[in-house]
C-alpha cells in the first residue's frame, strides 16, 4: 500500500514538472510572438493577410488577430496581455505545485511551509479567477462590437479552485498544529 | 502557560541526573528535555507514573497550576 502510495507520488510529480514546463514554453512563446508583433510591423501584417500563418498559440488562446486588429490595435494588444498574464499566474500555480511536491515528504507531511505555500496557490488561484471573469467581460464587450471571437476564461471554475484549495490548506494548518502537539506529547 | 513543571526540582531533590532518569522511566533524552524545560504540550499518564516511580514522588510535585494573571497583578 505504502509503495503504491509512493508511485502515485512520483506520478503526480513527474505529471507537475510536465505541465510546468508546458506553461513556461507557451508562456515564453507568446511573450516572444507579442515581442515579435510589438516591434515588427511585417510580423502583424503578415499574420493579417494570411490566416494559415497565425501561430498555434495564437490559434489556441483565440488571438484572432484579422478581425481584433481591424477592430482596434490596442484591444489587441490589451487583449493578449490578459492572456499573457493568465498564462503569467497559471506557470505560477504550477510552479508552487512542483515546490510543494519538492518540499512534501511523505513520511511527515504536515509542515508549515507546504501548508504557507499551499495558501499562497489558493490566493494566487482567487487572483486568476478575479482576472479571468473581468477578461471574460472585456472579450464580451468586444463581441458586442461585432468582432467574431471565442470566450472561455472559465473565471469561476479557478474561484472554485481557489476555494477549495484554500480548505485544503486550512486542513494542513490543523494537521500541522496537531503534528507539532504530538510530537511535543512525551 | 500556567501549568508549571517541576522537575528539575525534584530531580535536584533526589540527586538525580537527567541520564539515569532517563533509564530509570525508559524515556529518550531529548523527549525529557523537552518535559523539564516546559516545552511538552502534553504529558501522558503513564510517562507521569514513571516519572513518579523513579523519583518517589506525587504528581503533584512535578506538576503546578499557577494563575499567571493573579500573580502578575
Amino acid at each position: 500500500m505504502k509503495s503504491q502510495t509512493r508511485f502515485v507520488f512520483n506520478a503526480v510529480h513527474i505529471l507537475i514538472w510536465i505541465v510546468f514546463i508546458g506553461l513556461c514554453i507557451k508562456t515564453g512563446t507568446l511573450i516572444f510572438n507579442l515581442i515579435l508583433n510589438l516591434f515588427f510591423e511585417t510580423g502583424i501584417s503578415s499574420i493579417t493577410i494570411d490566416p494559415r500563418r497565425l501561430t498555434e498559440i495564437e490559434v489556441d488562446m483565440q488571438l484572432n488577430p484579422q478581425s481584433l486588429l481591424e477592430f482596434g490595435k490596442g484591444h489587441y494588444y490589451a487583449r493578449a496581455l490578459l492572456i499573457l498574464l493568465f498564462l503569467i499566474i497559471q506557470t505560477y500555480i504550477a510552479y508552487l505545485a512542483v515546490k510543494i511536491f519538492r518540499k512534501l515528504r511523505l513520511e511527515k507531511p504536515f509542515c508549515g511551509s507546504v501548508t504557507w505555500l499551499i495558501k499562497q496557490m489558493s490566493y494566487v488561484a482567487l487572483g486568476a479567477g478575479v482576472l479571468a471573469i473581468a477578461a471574460e467581460g472585456y472579450t464580451e464587450w468586444i463581441i458586442l462590437q461585432g468582432v467574431k471571437l471565442t470566450n472561455n476564461w472559465n473565471g469561476g471554475s479557478f474561484l472554485l479552485l481557489a476555494g477549495l484549495i484554500f480548505i485544503l490548506a486550512e486542513v494542513f494548518r490543523r494537521g500541522t498544529e496537531l503534528q507539532n502537539e504530538n510530537e511535543l506529547t512525551v | 502557560m500556567p501549568i508549571i513543571v517541576n522537575l528539575d526540582v525534584m530531580m535536584a531533590r533526589r540527586k538525580m541526573p537527567l541520564n539515569e532518569l532517563s533509564e530509570k522511566v525508559g524515556l529518550s533524552l531529548p523527549n525529557l528535555s523537552i518535559l523539564k524545560t516546559g516545552k511538552a504540550k502534553a504529558i501522558r499518564f503513564s510517562t507521569l507514573e514513571a516519572v513518579c516511580h523513579a523519583l518517589d514522588c506525587q504528581p503533584g510535585d512535578i506538576l503546578e497550576y499557577r494563575n499567571l494573571l493573579k500573580d502578575g497583578s
